[in-house]
C-alpha cells in the first residue's frame, strides 16, 4: 500500500492494476504483482472464514443428549431397584400386618351371647334366661332357692 | 428386569408368610385374659344406679328391665389372669365368688369361664369382651346379681 502512495497513480491506472490482478494476468508492474498478492490473501481469507460445521456440532450435540438421557434412565431404574428391595418386603410386612390384625383380632363390636356347657347346684333351680339370637342381650344364669 | 421382579416377588412372598405365621403361633400362644367381676345389689323401690355402674347400664336395663329399679353396687374386682386361674371376689353375705378363665376355643375363639359361687358350679362360654350375670342369691330385701365379663389380652 506504501508503495502504491509512493507513486501516486491516477484512478485509471489503479482501476488497470487492480483488473490485471484480478485477472490472473503476470505483469512486471509491482503495483499489479501487489494488488495481485492482495487480491489472493482475500481470496484466501474469505475461504478461511467458511462456515463452522452446524450439521457436525448438531449431530454431537444430539448425541450427548441421547447419552445423558439413556444414563439418566439407568440411574433412575437401578435407583428404583435398589430401593425396591427394601420396599416390597416393607409392603408385604404391612400388608400380612394389616391382613393378620382382620383375621385375628376380628371383633366386631360387643357380643354378649353366652354359652352354658353345664352347671351343677345340689339344692334350688337353675334357670338360664338367654335369647341367642340376639348379640347384645346378655344372659343371666338364675339360682334360685325352693320355696 | 425379570430376574430382579422375581427375586423380589419370591423375597416378599417370604416375609409375607413368615408375619402370618409369626402373628398366627403368637395368637395361638396368648393364654391371657381379662375378667372382671361386678357384684350389684338390685332391689325395688327408689330407683337408683351406682356411677360406677353407668357403662353397664344399658345392658342390665335391656336385661333385667323392670325386675329391679336399684341397681348399687358393692364392690368390684378385674384381673388379668393366665389360663386355669381365677378371679376371687368375698360376697357381702361371707360367701367368694370365683371365675376362673380356661382358655379359648380353637374353632369359634370363644372364651372358657367357669364359675364356683358356694354349691353352685357352671361352665360357660362367651365372646371376647362380652357380659353375663349370675343372679339369684338373696341379700338385704334385694338380689345380689354378678355380672361377669372376660376379654382376650393380646
Amino acid at each position: 500500500m506504501s508503495e502504491i502512495k509512493k507513486k501516486r497513480l491516477s484512478k485509471r491506472e489503479l482501476m488497470a492494476a487492480m483488473l490485471d490482478a484480478d485477472a490472473g494476468r503476470r505483469s512486471d508492474d509491482a503495483e499489479v504483482s501487489a494488488f495481485a498478492n492482495l487480491s489472493q490473501q482475500i481470496r484466501q481469507s474469505v475461504a478461511d472464514t467458511s462456515p463452522p460445521p452446524f450439521e457436525l456440532m448438531w449431530q454431537g450435540v444430539e448425541a450427548r443428549i441421547e447419552a445423558n438421557a439413556r444414563e439418566a434412565a439407568n440411574e433412575k431404574t437401578a435407583k428404583s431397584w435398589s430401593f425396591g428391595w427394601f420396599l416390597a418386603p416393607i409392603g408385604a410386612l404391612v400388608i400380612a400386618a394389616v391382613v393378620g390384625y382382620f383375621v385375628f383380632s376380628g371383633q366386631e363390636g360387643l357380643d354378649n351371647r353366652c354359652y352354658v356347657d353345664s352347671y351343677d347346684v345340689e339344692s334350688g333351680i337353675i334357670l338360664v334366661q338367654q335369647d341367642l339370637n340376639d348379640k347384645d342381650g346378655a344372659t343371666v344364669i338364675w339360682h334360685l332357692d325352693e320355696g | 428386569m425379570k430376574k430382579y421382579l422375581k427375586k423380589t416377588s419370591i423375597l416378599s412372598a417370604f416375609v409375607f408368610l413368615f408375619t402370618f405365621f409369626a402373628l398366627s403361633v403368637a395368637k395361638a400362644q396368648t393364654s391371657e385374659a381379662e375378667l372382671k367381676i361386678t357384684v350389684i345389689h338390685a332391689k325395688s323401690g327408689e330407683p337408683y344406679l351406682s356411677p360406677e355402674l353407668r357403662p353397664l347400664w344399658r345392658t342390665i336395663r335391656k336385661t333385667f328391665g323392670d325386675q329391679f329399679s336399684s341397681y348399687r353396687q358393692i364392690t368390684s374386682k378385674a384381673g388379668v389372669v393366665q389360663e386355669g386361674k381365677q378371679v376371687t371376689v368375698d360376697l357381702p353375705d361371707g360367701t367368694t365368688f370365683e371365675a376362673m378363665y380356661n382358655g379359648v376355643t380353637k374353632k369359634a375363639g370363644l372364651l372358657r369361664v367357669h364359675l364356683a359361687f358356694g354349691e353352685f358350679r357352671t361352665k360357660v362360654r362367651i365372646h371376647s369382651g362380652g357380659t353375663f350375670f349370675q343372679a339369684g342369691r338373696k341379700y338385704d330385701k334385694g338380689t345380689l346379681i354378678i355380672a361377669v365379663s372376660a376379654t382376650l389380652k393380646d
